[in-house]
């Protein structure tokens, strides 16, 4: 694995180091380009279209890893690769659509599994086949993670949710409707402060453990 | 190991993107390293990634609302159409026009209906 400093030049974000560096968490600031716009702009390969959605969408790249059991360092690790090969893609022109996060999520998600699958072999001697790789290999774009919670249980949350405030479930789509929005692009939209849409989100987020979570929580 | 252990709101902290940036290095250290930290981390993390299915089901179960006012207010007019045709009728060839009140009567007393259809909408 290249080092975070190897990475950077790659990614264009001389100019923001640091605000790569610390990508696991999103600039409190709204991004004033539109996602559409910055995907066209990353595919005909300019830097900063690029450097911006790695600050937008990593975060949610390293959960979805998180998710998985990856720890921490090396889903941030495999989160970093997973943009860099993104990026190579498309300087080889092999990139026609950009779909994010959910394409760098699919690439982390290949590379864990490549990496598990090389741990694995490596400790039996042996190489052995993963269904779930085979799964990722035949469709890149396969929401595996979809499949963490039940059905059921999914159920049970919206109606949770829906006896929450009208605000509180406004927020709470605008965060997790899939739009990518930082907390304080919700915040503008919903015109709370950022702190507020945060305490929201908590709150919510409280009443919905025990639904999703079922008889483990506490 | 290294530090302390992560605490419930550190960790939920964390995965909304919201943590502290003076705690942030010490707290993913002790995680990367923590196998209880890393796991509790791991349950976090995946009720994140729940509450984006919850989100969408959500969305579609409001979509299917507006539907549902539509449905009442077409029936409503199909109501009326069946009372103007009783009313203009007073004919012996009912069976048309009794076939069109029993299902304009409907909605008049049996919601139950309309949230069958909606719930139709919403599983569907």
């Amino acid at each position: 694995m290249k080092a975070i400093a190897d990475v950077l030049p790659l990614l264009g974000a001389a100019a923001a180091p640091s605000a790569v560096v610390r990508v696991a968490h999103p600039p409190t600031r709204a991004l004033p380009a539109d996602e559409p716009a910055l995907c066209a702009a990353a595919l005909r390969g300019e830097r900063e279209a690029w450097s911006a959605l790695v600050q937008r969408h990593n975060h949610r790249v390293v959960v979805a890893l998180l998710a998985r059991g990856v720890r921490v360092d090396k889903a941030k690790d495999l989160a970093q690769e997973a943009w860099m090969r993104l990026v190579e893609q498309q300087r080889q022109g092999r990139l026609e659509r950009l779909q994010l996060p959910g394409l760098a999520i699919a690439q982390a998600t290949f590379l864990w599994l490549e990496f598990a699958r090389r741990e694995t072999a490596a400790r039996r001697h042996e190489t052995i086949d993963e269904p779930a790789i085979a799964a990722v290999l035949a469709d890149p774009r396969a929401d595996a993670e979809s499949r963490l919670v039940t059905e059921e249980r999914v159920e049970c949350a919206v109606e949770v949710l829906s006896s929450c405030s009208d605000s509180a479930r406004k927020v709470f789509r605008l965060a997790y409707g899939g739009d990518g929005l930082s907390h304080a692009e919700v915040a503008e939209r919903v015109g709370l402060s950022l702190q507020r849409v945060r305490q929201i989100l908590c709150e919510v987020r409280a009443k919905l453990r025990t639904a999703l979570e079922g008889e483990e929580a506490t | 190991m290294s530090g302390r252990h992560a605490t419930v709101a550190e960790l939920e902290l964390y995965v909304l993107g919201a943590l502290d940036a003076d705690r942030i290095e010490a707290f993913e250290a002790h995680c990367a390293a923590c196998d209880a930290c890393a796991a509790a981390l791991a349950g976090e993390a995946s009720l994140e990634i729940a509450f984006e299915q919850v989100a969408k089901r959500a969305a579609r179960v409001q979509v299917a609302r507006p539907l549902r006012a539509v449905a009442y207010g077409a029936a409503g007019v199909v109501a009326m159409a069946a009372a103007v045709l009783l009313w203009i009728g007073h004919t012996p060839a009912t069976g048309a026009a009794e076939g069109t009140a029993a299902v304009g009567h409907a909605p008049m007393d049996d919601g139950a209906i309309l949230d069958a259809r909606n719930d139709a909408l919403d599983g569907g």
